[in-house]
């Protein structure tokens, strides 16, 4: 998981990370001050910097708020943050405009600013974390609808290409972001771009922006070659550099209509209020599925959705996201040139799953606590385009019960509403004292189902280091690991300085292996992902080090 | 409970047997399941069509998805598939902004199966600039343009802005703005990515680099392209932290959020507001200038009320405070029903069938002479808005407000059509009317049990003020009916209000019949520009009163009449 921030908006609050809290809290007056403090240089295009705010984020990511612990560089460029508690920070130049000069590898898109983590110990202080900084390039233009008129807050996504021409994270630029929007004028300015290849294009894309068109008026197009109108320029960016003119004519795109129904129970017919009715887009061949949609039905059972282009859809009711309990037959249908009107979606009554959780090394109402907001969720298996299942907060006492289950084979997961807590992981399931796995079939109704999750109070601290004792300085590194013998595992980053700590777990074996995207100074090549054993117990620390070959200079 | 019921049971059957009224379900079918439209025309300011432009029509009951339309090329649209009910529509069309329908009501437009509207659109101004810094151009900065007057000069009410950051050269461009007075100011980004920012320990700039008291106004014609430099100040502020106690989890995601706003107390004005995200139990606000402030916590849950803390008044002077706790708690709500009398004699009411659902009810905050408020905690937050979540009946006629901070309100109902007017809110504890002195909610008082009676046989009175030979009458004139008759003297329900057109005409529709004194005068505004109402401000009603019965001007109205050409001048 890099700590960078991905370019949607929303997919952060989704993103899962560890987050070690350290803000201001009211009068705790008995804890002595913490002394803990991180150090470096900054410098931009190469030469020192003054003036340039540094900020110790707490936590895994920079997708926070507030950063209270921060700092500014002097005349010479260098920063001091001080008064730091021990956890994990990313520090952080806060540079809208600048970027880092260290792209280590194709899997790493530059936002803004330098970025290294740190896990500082108690009262530790660590110097030499030092960023490096190069202006951002720029990319700006106008786009215009028929008649040379401004095309008004139309979004422009960038596509920077990697060496076969390829779009590297897909499509640049948040439809939440007014950088990558066009103004009033059809003007739009994108900043703080590293260098290299672009392609640019405005308009809708079913594939990134969804099947429900809404009010995209416009098919996606791009600027185009000027020697070569048929197809997409390709726009070299240098360092700092900018890229003007990159024009962009729009052309309207299909007609949209609306879909409407209700949803009725299927022996009954009694309608059902305030359903979830879930849409997808079926996929013509080879083609994958636009992202679908979920909306409500109102009092009467009744929904109705516009916004959609002429296509094949499938659309289900389903009692996961707004409760209930019930799961419906999928309908497929066709937009072709008009308003569909009057699709029924039947639904039965769902089945329920209820039992409870506990945890391998804590209490059930300890560890509820470190788990604020826990859910036990279901989903069907097989590859329904219309995926069905059910959720349910864990209560405080540690039981819970999940409705609107389809008969069938399902699957269990845990996850949290709230980001910054460690993925959750399953230890074990049972049922009436007999194990069983976390995919099983559910003919009917279930109740006394054990979840015994696999959390703990172990703690391993690691270390990466070269084997000719030479200090890492930047790096981005993974530890991978995982409970011997369990089916799934986590990933934690390393820092910048080598150090990682994998927090919660429970007694037991646990494989790691560490996975080094790049590091400063580089490590020998062609080594395989070393791999280490180690043994965790409850309530202690255990240490692990990892030592890595270095690079001959001379070669391998 | 019981004896509740059979209180309002029996009002309800002392006007059963006055007038063979409607009483168990309000007009007719409870379930009209057709389904109708709303049609009209979206417009520029200068009149031409605007095709393409998108209509969305919202229903005001709660969890009913909104529709939309586009507006074809002769700049008709017609939203279809709508139930009785009553619906806010707008349109938009990047790059313009709405032009506010004229609105003497106090309560927002809504409008109903079967009407017409015409909205119109314009273009806005813009306003752009460069903000410099000591190191040179402000980089990814927000600024915000905050309107302080209207297209005349007279003062508004605060209300949001719009936002745009700075680009790598320091420039911002924000566009859509209606026509007005604007300061401009500098804060943290606000919109897209959530990331810590240089900009979160600064005291706000004004332009051109001012602190609040000095901040420059910008006025803006519409079709404007105005530049506005500004000099960033990049004073350190302080920061208020502490904790939120009472927040509830739940499944729904990010409703365990909780979000903290921050008012000026001097100014009124929101200063930030924030969301106490990821950790809905602790909170930070940073960059604040010396001064004092209020603090209100919310947290909104779906499907129940809001939860909210009381008002907290917290002084920055030079140096952070910390150890703040906001408490939630759950808020109050009253919960009625609508009682519909049709007279078979005097039928003049419209929209029967329909009544119920298309029937506006609100709750807004009563002041008396003596104030609920105590400056250092006071009960009202300074940011609460007048008037309560709106409601509207459903097919039996019942409705619930929720999330009312305690306080004393007197409870509004918007007549459906033109022959209705409100004759009466009652409780089981004021089986007389509430009309008299309002209802309290203390806490998280729920009140149940209002019955709010909708009698058939409302007048209407059309008239017109005149000014003085060779002279204009005054922006901003009012005229208001006070009842003449004894028996209502006390009654809230029996005073009306409302504004006069440019040349002096007005209309009163959904009057009870009766005999009222009639006054035109100035309106009056708080210090913040919100007129006064009448129903809700014992010190204006009391001098309205005064000036009415000397002034001596009356009319009487009759059942179903309508009265049109009503003279009175001014002044008088």
């Amino acid at each position: 998981m890099t700590s960078q921030i991905k370019s949607r908006c929303r997919s952060s609050y989704l993103a899962i990370f560890l987050l070690v809290t350290s803000t201001i809290v009211a009068g705790q007056t008995t804890e002595p001050k913490p002394t803990g403090s991180i150090s470096g240089h900054v410098t931009v295009d190469g030469k020192p910097a003054g003036g340039i705010p540094v900020a110790a984020v707490a936590g895994q990511t920079i997708n926070v708020p507030f950063a209270p612990f921060r700092s500014v560089t002097d005349l010479e460029g260098n920063y001091r943050i001080t008064g730091l508690k021990a956890g994990e920070y990313q520090v952080w130049t806060m540079t809208p405009g600048m970027i880092t000069d260290f792209a280590p590898n194709p899997n790493y898109y530059n936002y803004s600013g330098a970025i290294k983590s740190i896990l500082l110990g108690a009262n530790e202080e660590v110097g030499n974390v030092d960023l490096k900084l190069i202006h951002g390039a720029v990319i700006t233009g106008r786009v215009t609808v028929a008649d040379s008129k401004p095309a008004v807050e139309e979004r422009v996504s960038l596509e920077l290409l990697d060496a076969n021409g390829n779009p590297r994270f897909g499509a640049l630029g948040s439809p939440y972001d007014n950088l990558y929007q066009t103004d009033d004028r059809g003007i739009y300015r994108i900043f703080g771009l590293p260098p290299g290849r672009y392609r640019v294009n405005v308009g809708y894309d079913p594939l990134r922006d969804g099947m429900f068109r809404g009010r995209a008026r416009y098919n996606k197009a791009y600027y185009l070659d000027p020697a070569d109108q048929s197809k997409p320029a390709v726009i070299e960016l240098s360092e700092g550099g900018e890229a003007k003119g990159i024009d962009i004519k729009l052309e309207p795109g299909p007609s949209v209509y609306s879909v409407s129904g209700r949803v009725i129970d299927k022996d009954t017919g009694v309608p059902i209020a305030k359903a979830g009715v879930r849409f997808g887009s079926v996929p013509k061949d080879k083609e994958p599925a636009a992202p679908g949609l979920i909306i409500r039905s109102d009092e009467s059972g009744e929904f109705s959705w516009g916004g959609l282009a002429p296509g094949h859809y499938v659309v289900v009711a389903s009692s996961e996201s707004y409760g209930g309990n019930y799961y419906g037959d999928p309908l497929n249908f066709e937009v072709v040139d008009k308003d569909v009107t009057g699709l029924e979606l039947k639904t039965t009554p769902g089945l329920s799953l209820s039992g409870s959780v506990s945890a391998t090394s804590l209490s059930t109402p300890e560890f509820l606590k470190r788990v604020p907001g826990l859910i036990v969720a279901a989903a069907s298996t097989g590859n329904d385009l219309t995926r069905a299942g059910g959720r349910a907060v864990v209560a405080p006492d540690g039981t819970f019960q999940i409705d609107g289950l389809r008969p069938g084979p399902i699957g269990l997961y845990l996850t949290t509403q709230r980001p910054g807590i460690t993925r959750i992981m399953i230890g074990m399931v049972e049922h009436d004292g007999i194990p069983m796995t976390d995919k099983f079939d559910l003919p009917q109704s279930m109740s006394g189902l054990h979840i015994v999750i696999d959390y703990g109070t172990g703690t391993i601290r690691g270390n990466v280091k070269l084997d000719n004792g030479t200090p890492i300085t930047e790096g981005v590194m993974f530890v991978r690991w995982k409970h011997e013998g369990a089916r799934d595992g986590n990933v934690v980053q390393v820092d910048s300085r080598g150090q990682f700590v994998i927090r919660n777990l429970a007694s037991g074996p646990f494989e790691l292996i560490l996975q080094i995207n790049s590091m400063n100074p580089p490590p020998a090549r062609g080594i395989p992902p070393p791999r280490q054993t180690v043994a965790v117990t409850d309530g202690t620390d255990t240490e692990v080090t990892f030592i890595v070959p270095t690079a001959n200079p001379g070669g391998p | 409970m019981l004896r509740a019921v059979m209180t309002s049971v029996c009002v309800v059957a002392a006007f059963l047997a006055a007038s063979n009224s409607f009483a168990q379900q309000p007009g007719g079918n409870p379930r009209t399941t057709e389904k109708s439209a709303i049609t009209g025309r979206v417009i520029s300011s200068t009149g031409e069509p605007l095709p393409g432009a998108s209509v969305t029509v919202a229903a005001y009951t709660p969890d009913t998805r909104s529709k939309e339309a586009t507006v074809d090329k002769d700049g008709d649209f017609k939203v279809d598939g709508l139930v009785p009910g009553l619906y806010s529509i707008y349109a938009s069309l990047p790059g313009y902004i709405a032009v506010a329908a004229p609105n003497r009501n106090d309560s927002p437009n809504y409008y109903r199966i079967g009407d017409s509207v015409t909205l119109t659109l314009s273009k806005g101004g813009v306003i752009t600039g460069r903000v410099t810094g000591p190191n040179g151009p402000v980089v990814g900065v927000s600024v915000l343009a905050s309107r302080v007057r209207d297209a005349d000069g007279k003062k508004i009410p605060p209300a949001g802005g719009r936002e745009r950051r700075t680009d790598d050269r320091g420039m911002f461009r924000i566009y859509g703005l209606s026509p007005g007075s604007y300061i401009l100011s500098t804060s943290r980004p606000r919109l897209g990515t959530i990331v810590p920012s240089a900009y979160d320990n600064d005291v706000t700039t004004y332009y051109p680099s001012a602190t609040r008291d000095t901040a420059a106004e910008i006025v803006l014609r519409e079709g404007d392209e105005i530049t506005a430099d500004i000099q960033y100040r990049g004073e350190t502020g302080h920061a208020i932290s502490g904790k939120i106690t009472g927040v509830i989890e739940t499944e729904r995601p990010f409703s365990s959020s909780t979000t903290i706003t921050l008012t000026d107390v001097q100014t009124h004005l929101p200063v930030t507001s924030g969301s106490s995200f990821p950790d809905p139990s602790v909170f930070a606000i940073y960059g604040l200038a010396d001064g004092e402030y209020e603090l209100v916590a919310r947290q909104y849950l779906a499907a129940r009320d809001e939860l909210r803390s009381p008002p907290q008044r917290v002084t920055v002077r030079g140096g952070d405070v910390t150890g703040i706790t906001l408490n939630l708690a759950p808020t109050g709500a009253i919960e009625g029903r609508l009682v519909f009398e049709s007279d078979p004699k005097d039928s003049c009411a419209k929209r029967k069938d329909t009544a119920a659902v298309e029937t506006l009810v609100f709750a807004r905050r009563y002041e008396t002479e003596k104030k609920a408020r105590d400056d250092k905690n006071p009960a009202v937050a300074i940011s609460a808005v007048n008037y309560s979540n709106l409601a509207v009946g459903d097919a039996r006629g019942s409705f619930t407000l929720r999330s009312l901070p305690p306080g004393p309100y007197i409870l509004e109902a918007r007549p459906p059509a033109s022959g209705w007017f409100l004759r009466s809110v009652t409780s089981p504890t004021k089986p007389n009317n509430t009309g008299r002195d309002g209802i309290s909610i203390k806490g998280n008082e729920h009140v149940k049990g209002l019955v709010v009676t909708l009698a058939e046989g409302a007048s209407v009175l059309r008239g017109r003020v005149s000014a003085g030979e060779g002279k204009s009458l005054p922006a901003g004139l009012r005229i208001y009916l006070t009842p003449a008759d004894r028996e209502n003297a006390g009654n809230l329900y029996r005073f009306y209000e409302t504004g006069a057109d440019g040349d002096g005409s007005f209309t009163f529709d959904n009057l009870a019949p009766g005999r009222y004194w009639v006054v035109a005068r100035r309106a009056e505004e708080n210090d913040l520009g919100t007129v006064k109402a009448i129903r809700l401000d014992e010190a204006l009603r009391s001098k309205v009163v005064r000036e009415a019965e000397a002034l001596k001007k009356a009319v009487t109205l009759k059942s179903c009449e309508q009265v049109a050409n009503f003279a009175i001048s001014f002044p008088r």
